[in-house]
């Protein structure tokens, strides 16, 4: 099976491109890939290309929904539920016993500093606040093969980067693979960059 | 999956309150508008038919109508819909979900209250009404779930889906009218239920289908 595929970008106005993807791009095991370039280039088409959120024109993507885990630019969270509740929510959605991850959500919790925010709803805070929320769930992907992040640092201040760092950081360190989209430096150490 | 079941229908009571403002709604349409016409000579003249009544089964689809912004469109505008897409579960699963929440959250109430106030118009216990009405609401959830889905093609996508849908609400009213009188003068009901129940078994079949391919081809999420 080829790991290798192919999407053409077609938006009015603007000539057709294409975004190609081959296995020597694929991150291996405890590897941090940056993905960058310049805004319109693909870099979030990539990765729903990798996620399968969207078909690639020819070829298709080397993992299945099971191997990763997707942080898109807009996370996705009711505004309407409570920190907690949209991490509850977003478990059952993705079939994952939340009660297993119990000591990683305390800690992502408390590196975070979401403790006082748990129970309030999403819409009530800020948008570096609810970036915060969105990467809570982290806690509960420790055993995926890869994490593609799309500009998780949005919103967020310095400290709170450097903290995502550090827990990218240590998932890296115990195997798994990390494709982190981004237009700045990123706070970890960089393995390979993909630019596009 | 009773989880997500539970998270869906707490959309529905939530924020604006969507499953009130379509009980309120149905009390207002049926209770001031049947009042109002109740003593209009023009009544007489509405071929037998209880204005009342009709007003009663006009007022269970206006109302509903109401909720269809909960189905999808607020899904997609907390880019909900893509996190739905890579979950294990299926298209189909969610439309089940979300067809199953609306029906919960919009048509019991209403089922209670019509059942209610049907065996307060005649005067004794009626349970048969229910019936139509519970056949009419299956078909109206399914073509409501349908008009969210087309909704999120388009900016002005809900006026759309609703010019598209509308016209299909239609049987689910006249069969369902016509069972309810049937039941109320006594006559064979069971050309008009049959007519629901096919109608019914039409959508449970066809619009999973069409609400799956509207989906699968709208990126809005």
């Amino acid at each position: 099976m080829s790991n290798n595929f192919t999407y053409s970008i077609n938006r009015p106005g603007s000539q057709t491109h294409a975004l190609d993807f081959h296995s020597g791009q694929q991150p291996q095991p405890g590897q941090i890939i940056r993905l960058s370039g310049p805004n319109g280039a693909g870099k979030t088409t990539l990765l729903q290309l990798l996620s399968s959120l969207i078909r690639p024109s020819e070829g298709q993507s080397p993992y299945t929904s099971d191997d990763l885990f997707y942080l898109p630019h807009h996370a996705g969270m009711r505004g309407q539920l409570t920190v907690w509740e949209n991490l509850d929510y977003w478990a059952a959605l993705f079939n994952i016993n939340a009660k297993h991850y119990a000591k990683e959500i305390l800690e992502i919790t408390d590196i975070f500093e979401l403790n006082s925010l748990l129970h309030v709803s999403l819409y009530l805070l800020s948008a570096g606040q609810q970036r915060r929320a969105a990467l809570l769930r982290l806690a509960l992907v420790q055993s995926k093969k890869l994490w593609l992040l799309d500009e998780p640092e949005t919103s967020l201040d310095q400290a709170t980067i450097q903290k995502l760092g550090h827990i990218v950081t240590a998932y890296a360190d115990k195997g798994g693979s990390v494709i982190w989209a981004s237009h700045q430096d990123l706070p970890t150490r960089t393995d390979g960059e993909i630019i596009l | 999956m009773i989880k997500l079941l539970r998270y869906e229908i707490r959309q529905y009571w939530s924020g604006s309150g969507s499953a009130l403002l379509s009980l309120g709604c149905y009390f207002i349409l049926t209770f001031l508008m049947g009042y109002a016409t109740q003593n209009h000579p023009a009544s007489e003249n509405l071929s037998g038919i209880s204005p009342a009544l009709a007003f009663q089964w006009v007022a269970m689809i206006v109302s509903s109508l109401l909720a269809i912004e909960r189905i999808w469109l607020d899904d997609a505008r907390d880019h909900l819909l893509a996190q739905q897409r890579l979950s294990p579960y299926s298209t189909l699963f969610f439309i089940t979900l979300k067809s199953g929440a609306f029906w919960i959250c919009i048509f019991l109430p209403l089922l209670i209250v019509f059942g209610v106030q049907s065996a307060l118009s005649s005067g004794q216990a009626e349970i048969i009404p229910v019936i139509p009405f519970l056949l009419a609401s299956i078909s109206i959830t399914l073509l409501l779930v349908l008009a969210g889905a087309l909704a999120l093609g388009s900016r002005n996508g809900m006026l759309i889906s609703l010019v598209i849908i509308l016209p299909l609400l239609v049987p689910p009213l006249t069969f369902g009218l016509g069972a309810h009188l049937a039941i109320q003068q006594g006559i064979d009901v069971l050309p008009a239920l049959s007519l629901l129940s096919a109608y019914a078994l039409f959508n449970l079949v066809l619009v999973p289908c069409a609400v799956h391919y509207v989906l699968s081809h709208t990126r809005n999420s």
